[in-house]
Parts: structure tokens; C-alpha cells; sequence
């Protein structure tokens, strides 16, 4: 038994040996760095002296290099920190200076991309407080840190000294393969609120979508009066998808009347099933005029939710993309806008009741075909209810707004052979399409209708 | 010839046993050596980016997952990835709460987030179930799956991606596990030693003596062709991922465990919600054990042995050896130590045991950056507080297997909010 308990002492023993030596080295090099920074200390009080006489500058000089020759850098960077607050700019120059030649620089720079947690933000704050441009540099790079509180201090302190330099770089850094370090260049372009303004206006001509939809939603976040000149043509105009939507999120915080009819407009016509649903989520999150009439016909324009998969008589619903994600956004709406969940149900039914259900069966499924996901089925759909006749010209009124310009023409000239004066209103709509094929179904359409009307006020 | 005393008899008992544990002793210290090794490769060594990121999709399978989910969506959608390379499928699997809402009101602001709502009468069937139902929908050929209440740090799944295509021969890439609630009180200190060292030792020690690592559950990639080959999850599992790895690994496949690539899980807080977690695994891998023990000699690959016995040996075997080790610690105390029933020798032994065990911890917690006054007290509490449950554990388990033969069935997690995880600290 004495060989266990030998065994065990002589660990114990050792282990409390092992911990003394480190332990007495940590307090060695505690003691040798208190000692260097109270010598830097010292010298580095030289540099506040004003520089007023020969004297004094040749003092300052010698301060600086013996600064410079002192064999501790991290203690004559902690020392000379201090003298960074000063107004005096000879005296910050001079601290910048020794810096420089201490290569503290280069320590708060690894720090930034090595250290510790406490290292990171120490190595920040003291480059915010250097302020010059290769100081800015280096904190850019931190600002694609992995923890979103450096990242911040670093946008932080890249912003405090030179915001026009903060802002060009900043501005810059919207494209950068490392999204985070975009997207908090982005936050510390809000934070600079209206001296950021020019430069993110530049992003909107970027060749990046991600610089773009940044530079919207930053201009959206820091808001104002020329927003809503910059923005608006963004929503037709704009090739990326994501940037239009985000068009859509900022111009939903600015101008009420003017936005919801654009994002109206959207929710009915862009191409994009995300920037449509997203404009539904927009028109019920702003509680516009009329939100919940314009979400009750969206939810008339897409087939009801059939189930993606089946397995024992139990059906699985995938809400992955395209029309099945716009549908769920205007129920989510129609939600948010304080409707129950049975009046959402009860809404779904009679949006999904067939069209023209009281006309004849080929009329109704002609009718549902203009629900239908493929946009060929829709167009189809369309050019068989130009035989039904006059009961139809109302859904494809309806109609006009396809996302599709193909069904859009399709439908115009539909309602062309119909001659109905009850479908001038949706023709008129359909002369402002963007489509020209469309503008010129429509005009040839409306000629169509008005000379049959003229024909049947001539014959009665 | 001295006769068969009793005395003898029962020292030799104890000697094999001691035997016995020891070689799962050294085998341990082996793994760790090389799980240290490792951890000084894995910094200096990392593959290059790739040109062209493939795709991910990313399944998150969700029951009842309101108080974690919008958390964990956040830290899903700000991975640092690509955005049209990216998708994230929620699997909703017929939850009773607000989860399907939460997940809604995200996906009106991102495309990437989508939803797969299976239906009551489909759902509640466990994890594998619902990942076999959401893989349907994914439409890119690597996929990823994380738990709900996860929160993997920005870099994770670009790392993840990195290393799993920098090598044809993988899989699967696995990411470490941290806990996310650690400091909270000592049940979540142990959890955390434990996950630490599990990772360190047996993850990075498998990886670099055998190269397999096994599937954590959670913060892993998998080729989409990989998955098909070996026919998906297996939905009867209750330990998903230690059964997939077997059947990947008999296709040919390695598994590689990248340590840089973490993500963040808070972990239960208390006793009762421990032990539940705790079954579960045993009796998910006490599965694995009864599915693959027979065909041991008919596998494939002998390193599938590797995943099987090492099932055998945490549920089955160590836990025999801790009830052993125990009767000789406390007998040892009880009759003595100048005289009694257990020779000096073997009290030595254990006591070497314990040390080994106590070092080998320690070493992981200095990987790891963890190796604090109070966790290294923890470690030595752990020893004859928390490894003791395990007994409990895998009694109760074999209990419900063998003598009652119950059904296995998931049983979920109870969820603790919290916040979303900083990374760096």
C-alpha cells in the first residue's frame, strides 16, 4: 500500500513544483515589463514638452530615439499611447513617429489577427487612436473578424478620425469576397450617418449585386429626402433580385402613399417570385390602404397549395421556392394583418373556387389554367377564354398583371377578340407595360374594341 | 501446486479486469497522443479555398423549437458562404408550438430559408426520419446538417466544405462541437470537459491513427452521392449518426474531423433532462452494436470494427470496468491499507488509472484552451460524481433493452434559451 500513496505524493510533489517555476516566471516577466513602461513612461513625458525653443525640439528628438532604442516595444507602445490624446499634432506626430520605428504597428497587428479577445480590442482602440491611413488599413481587415463585437469596435474606430478616408475605403470594402467584413463596412457606413451618403450612392453603380444591396439597404437605414429619387427607379430597372427587394425594404420606411404603390406594382409584376412575395410581406408589414384587398386578389392569382409529396395518405407541403412561397408570404400577410386563421382558410377556399365555375366546364378549367405555375399553361389558358366570350373579359382583366409578358400578350389579345368596353380600363393598364410585345398586343387590342363597340352602337 | 483460495480467485478476477481496463486504458492514451499530434497539424495545415464554392444544402430538423429557432436561423443565415451557393431547409416535423411561424416570419425576409412542414400523421417518427424527408427538396449535391439549437461560428461551413472536397476519398467532414451554456453550473462544466475530451481524443485520435472519425449529429457536411450510396438515414436509428458512419465507412469512404470548423450548442442543465439525453445515446448506440456486432467479421473494412467495438466498449464494457474499479477504491478504503482483502499492487494500478485519466483530460483542456484552475478541479471531481452516472446510464439502458424490451423512441431534448453565441470567447 506505501508504494500507492509513494506514487501519488511524489505527483503531488512534482505537479506544486511545476506550478512554483511557472508561476515565479509569470511574476519575473510582470516585474521586467512594470519596469520598462515606468522608463518609457518617463522619456515619453519629454514629448509633451511644448516644442517652443532649439532646446526643446533637440529634447523632443532625443526623446523620440531613445523611446526607439528601449528593448520592450509592447511597453514603449503602452507608454506612447498615452501621449496620443493630446491635441498639440507636433506631439501626436511625434508619438506616430515612434510607433512607427517601434514597430508597434506591426504588434497591434498581429494582435488584431491572432491575439486573445482582449488583445483584439486593445490592438483597436490604439489603432483608432494612431487615426492615420495605415492605421485605417489595418483595421479594416478587422472588420471581417469572426466575432461580430471586433468586427464593430474596428468599424467603430475606423470611423472616429478621417471620415472622408473612412468612407472611401469603407465604401470600397461593400465588394468584398469576405461577406462579413461587406456587411460591417456596411454598418459603420449607417453609423456615419449623411457624410456616408455620396459614397454609398456610388455602390448603386457597382458591377457587385452585393455592394449594391448593401449600399441600398445602408442608404435605407440611414434615410432622408433624396431616398426615395434614388431608390424608386432601382425597383424597374435593377437586373439583381435581392437588391430590388431590398429597394423595396427601404423605400417602405420612407414614403408611405408613393412606396406602397410601387411595391404594389412590384407584388404584381416583377419577374422575381422572392421580390413578389417579399412586396407582399411589405404592403402588410406597412399596413398600407387597401393592403388586405391587394393581398386577397394575390391570393386569387396562385393555385391552391397542393402537397409536394405523399407518403400513407399524409402530405408533405415543401415551401421551397416560386409561386407556392409567394402564396404562403400573402397568408403570412393577411396574417399580420390581423386576420384569423379561419378567415385566412376561408379566404384560401374562395380564392381557389374555380373561375367562371357557373359557365360551362371548358370555361372553368380554362379559367384554372390561369393559376397554373408554368407560364405556358397560363398564356394557353388565356387564348381559350377568348372563346367563352364576354363572362370572361373580368379575370382576364384580372390578368394583365402577370409576371410573364408572354401571358401579358396573351391576354391582351384575348381580351381583343372579346371587344368588351369593360376591358378597356386593364388594356389601358397594359400601354405602360415594359414589354413592348405587350404595348403592342394591347394597342392593337384597344382598336379591336373600340371599332367592335363602335360597329354595336352603330347597328342598334 | 498452491490450492485455488477464494483470496486468489477473486484477485484474479479483479487482475483481469484491471487487465482489461487497462488495454482500453492504453488505447485511450494512444488516441490521445495522436489527437494531440493532430491538433498541431490541423493550425498549420488547411486546404486552399476553392474557385467556384459548390453548393450546400443545409437540413435543420425542428420539433418544437420556438425558443431556439430564430437564434439559431440567425447564425445559419450569417455563414460566411456564398449566398446563391446556399440554402437552408427547415424540417418542420409536426410541431405543436409556434415553430412553424417563426420560421415563416424569417423566410419573408431570405430566400435561402425554405420549409419542409410534415404533417402529424407523418411526423414524430425522430431525426433520421425528418432528414430523409427533407433531403427530397435540397437541390445541391453537398449537404449539411446542424441541430436547432445550434449556433456554428461564420467560418464553419466554409471550412467544413474546404476540406471535404480538397479529398475525394471523404465522405463526410465533421466540425467540433462546444458547449455553449458551459459556465453555467457543474453539470454543464462536466459536459463540457467531456465533450472536449471526446472530440480530442477519440475524434482527432481516430481521425490521425485510422482515419474515420464518426458523425457528431450535428456541424457536419456529406456529399449528396456518399448519402445515396449507403441508402440515407437510417430511420430506426436513434443514434443516426453513429449508424450512418458505419454504413459510409463500409462503402469505402473515410470521415475527417476538421477541429477549426465549430459550432455552439447549450447543453442540458440539469440531472433529469441529462439523463434522458443520455439513454437515448446509449440505447441509439447499443442499436449500432446489435446491428453490426454479427457481420464484425464480414464487414468490409476493418476499421469499421473500430466504430462497432468502440460502441461496446463505452456502453458495455468500461461501464463493467467502472463498477469494478469502484468496488476496489471503495473496498481499499473500507479494509484498509496495511491489510485486507485487495493487495497493494492493484490499488497502485487504479491509482495510476486515475492519474492517466486525470492527464489525459488535462491535455485536452490545454488543446482547447480551457485548462483553468477550475476545470482542472472539475476534472477530478468529475471522476467520482459524473463518470459515475454512465453506470446508471447504461444500467438503466440494458434494462429497457433486455428485460423490458421496450421500442426505442426519440425522445427530445428539452430546449434552454440562449443567446447567440460570440465567437472567440
Amino acid at each position: 500500500m506505501d508504494s500507492g500513496y509513494d506514487l501519488l505524493r511524489s505527483i503531488a510533489i512534482f505537479l506544486a513544483g511545476l506550478m512554483g517555476a511557472g508561476l515565479g516566471l509569470r511574476l519575473f516577466l510582470r516585474w521586467r515589463y512594470s519596469t520598462s513602461l515606468a522608463r518609457a513612461r518617463s522619456i515619453a513625458a519629454r514629448l509633451r514638452q511644448p516644442a517652443t525653443s532649439l532646446a526643446a525640439v533637440e529634447d523632443r528628438s532625443a526623446a523620440i530615439e531613445e523611446l526607439i532604442d528601449l528593448p520592450d516595444p509592447r511597453a514603449v507602445a503602452a507608454a506612447v499611447r498615452e501621449v496620443l490624446g493630446e491635441y498639440d499634432d507636433t506631439i501626436r506626430s511625434a508619438a506616430i513617429e515612434v510607433l512607427r520605428q517601434t514597430r508597434a504597428l506591426e504588434i497591434w497587428r498581429r494582435d488584431l489577427r491572432k491575439g486573445s479577445y482582449r488583445a483584439k480590442l486593445a490592438a483597436i482602440q490604439a489603432l483608432g487612436e494612431v487615426g492615420d491611413e495605415r492605421a485605417v488599413d489595418e483595421l479594416l481587415e478587422a472588420l471581417g473578424d469572426d466575432d461580430p463585437d471586433i468586427a464593430r469596435a474596428a468599424a467603430h474606430a475606423v470611423s472616429a478620425r478621417d471620415a472622408d478616408y473612412a468612407c472611401d475605403r469603407l465604401a470600397e470594402a461593400l465588394c468584398s469576397p469576405n461577406r462579413r467584413l461587406a456587411e460591417t463596412a456596411a454598418a459603420a457606413l449607417v453609423h456615419l450617418g449623411d457624410e456616408a451618403v455620396d459614397c454609398l450612392v456610388g455602390q448603386l453603380a457597382s458591377l457587385s449585386p452585393q455592394a449594391r444591396r448593401l449600399a441600398v439597404e445602408s442608404l435605407g437605414s440611414i434615410g432622408g429626402e433624396k431616398l426615395t429619387d434614388l431608390l424608386l427607379p432601382l425597383l424597374a430597372t435593377e437586373p439583381d433580385a435581392e437588391v430590388r427587394a431590398a429597394a423595396a425594404v427601404a423605400l417602405s420606411r420612407v414614403d408611405g402613399a408613393m412606396a406602397a404603390n410601387e411595391i404594389l406594382r412590384l407584388s404584381r409584376s416583377d419577374p422575381d417570385w422572392f421580390v413578389r412575395a417579399r412586396a407582399y410581406s411589405l404592403l402588410a408589414e406597412m399596413g398600407a390602404e387597401g393592403a388586405a384587398g391587394h393581398l386577397l386578389e394575390g391570393l386569387a392569382l396562385f393555385e391552391p397549395e397542393l402537397p409536394s409529396f405523399s407518403e400513407n395518405g399524409h402530405d408533405v407541403e415543401a415551401f421551397t421556392e416560386g409561386p407556392r412561397r409567394v402564396r404562403r408570404a400573402i397568408v403570412a400577410g393577411l396574417r399580420l394583418l390581423g386576420f384569423s386563421e379561419d378567415d385566412v382558410a376561408a379566404a384560401a377556399r374562395t380564392a381557389s373556387a374555380p373561375l367562371l365555375g357557373e359557365e360551362s366546364d371548358e370555361a372553368a378549367a380554362a379559367a384554372a389554367l390561369l393559376r397554373h405555375h408554368d407560364a405556358a399553361q397560363r398564356a394557353d389558358g388565356a387564348r381559350r377564354l377568348a372563346e367563352v366570350g364576354r363572362p370572361a373579359a373580368e379575370v382576364l382583366s384580372f390578368a394583365v398583371h402577370d409576371p410573364d409578358p408572354v401571358v401579358r400578350a396573351e391576354v391582351a389579345r384575348s381580351l381583343g377578340k372579346i371587344g368588351s368596353r369593360d376591358s378597356l380600363p386593364a388594356l389601358a393598364d397594359c400601354l405602360k407595360d415594359p414589354d413592348a410585345g405587350v404595348r403592342l398586343a394591347a394597342t392593337t387590342a384597344l382598336r379591336a374594341v373600340v371599332t367592335r363597340e363602335a360597329a354595336r352602337e352603330l347597328t342598334e | 501446486m498452491s490450492a485455488l483460495t477464494p483470496q486468489l480467485l477473486r484477485d484474479l478476477l479483479l487482475g483481469l479486469c484491471l487487465i482489461g481496463a487497462w488495454a482500453v486504458i492504453g488505447f485511450q492514451v494512444v488516441l490521445t497522443i495522436a489527437g494531440y499530434l493532430y491538433s498541431r497539424e490541423a493550425r498549420r495545415t488547411r486546404p486552399p479555398e476553392p474557385e467556384h464554392w459548390p453548393g450546400v444544402s443545409i437540413l435543420v430538423p425542428a420539433y418544437n423549437e420556438e425558443i431556439v429557432m430564430a437564434g439559431t436561423i440567425e447564425s445559419l443565415l450569417h455563414l460566411d458562404y456564398p449566398r446563391d451557393k446556399m440554402e437552408i431547409i427547415v424540417i418542420d416535423d409536426s410541431s405543436t408550438d409556434r415553430t412553424r411561424r417563426v420560421i415563416e416570419h424569417i423566410m419573408a425576409t431570405d430566400r435561402r430559408l425554405k420549409l419542409v412542414a410534415i404533417p402529424p400523421g407523418l411526423g414524430g417518427r425522430g431525426k433520421s426520419h425528418a432528414l430523409n424527408q427533407g433531403v427530397r427538396y435540397a437541390r445541391h449535391e453537398i449537404i449539411a446538417v446542424y441541430d436547432a439549437d445550434n449556433s456554428p461560428e461564420p467560418q464553419s461551413l466554409r471550412m467544413l466544405v474546404a476540406e471535404l472536397i480538397a479529398d475525394e476519398r471523404l465522405a463526410a467532414a465533421v466540425g467540433k462541437v462546444r458547449t455553449l451554456n458551459r459556465e453555467t453550473n457543474l453539470l454543464t462544466r462536466c459536459v463540457n470537459i467531456e465533450f472536449i475530451s471526446f472530440q480530442w481524443i477519440i475524434q482527432a485520435g481516430r481521425w490521425r491513427v485510422f482515419g474515420l472519425a464518426s458523425l457528431p449529429g450535428t456541424n457536419y457536411v456529406i456529399r449528396r452521392e456518399a448519402l445515396e450510396r449507403a441508402g440515407g438515414w437510417d430511420a430506426g436509428a436513434i443514434a443516426d449518426d453513429a449508424e450512418l458512419t458505419v454504413r459510409l465507412a463500409q462503402e469505402g469512404y473515410h470521415i475527417k474531423f476538421v477541429p477549426y470548423a465549430v459550432t455552439w450548442e447549450p447543453e442540458p442543465q440539469h440531472w433529469g433532462v441529462w439523463l434522458r439525453q443520455r439513454l437515448r445515446w446509449a440505447r441509439g448506440g447499443t442499436y449500432v452494436v446489435r446491428k453490426f456486432l454479427p457481420r464484425l467479421r464480414r464487414l468490409r473494412r476493418r476499421q469499421l470494427a473500430l466504430e462497432v467495438l468502440h460502441l461496446v466498449t463505452i456502453y458495455h464494457l468500461f461501464f463493467v470496468l467502472l463498477i469494478l474499479s469502484d468496488l476496489i477504491f471503495v473496498s481499499g478504503l473500507l479494509a484498509g491499507m496495511a491489510a485486507g482483502p485487495v493487495r497493494s499492487p492493484l490499488f497502485a494500478l487504479w491509482a495510476l488509472a486515475l492519474a492517466i485519466f486525470l492527464l489525459q483530460l488535462a491535455i485536452t483542456l490545454a488543446i482547447e484552451g480551457e485548462n483553468t484552475p477550475a476545470n482542472l478541479l472539475v476534472t477530478i471531481a468529475m471522476y467520482f460524481t459524473y463518470c459515475q452516472m454512465w453506470v446508471y446510464v447504461c444500467a438503466k439502458a440494458h434494462y429497457l433493452d433486455v428485460v423490458r424490451q421496450e421500442r426505442l423512441r426519440w425522445d427530445k431534448t428539452v430546449r434552454v434559451a440562449h443567446p447567440v453565441r460570440r465567437a472567440g470567447r
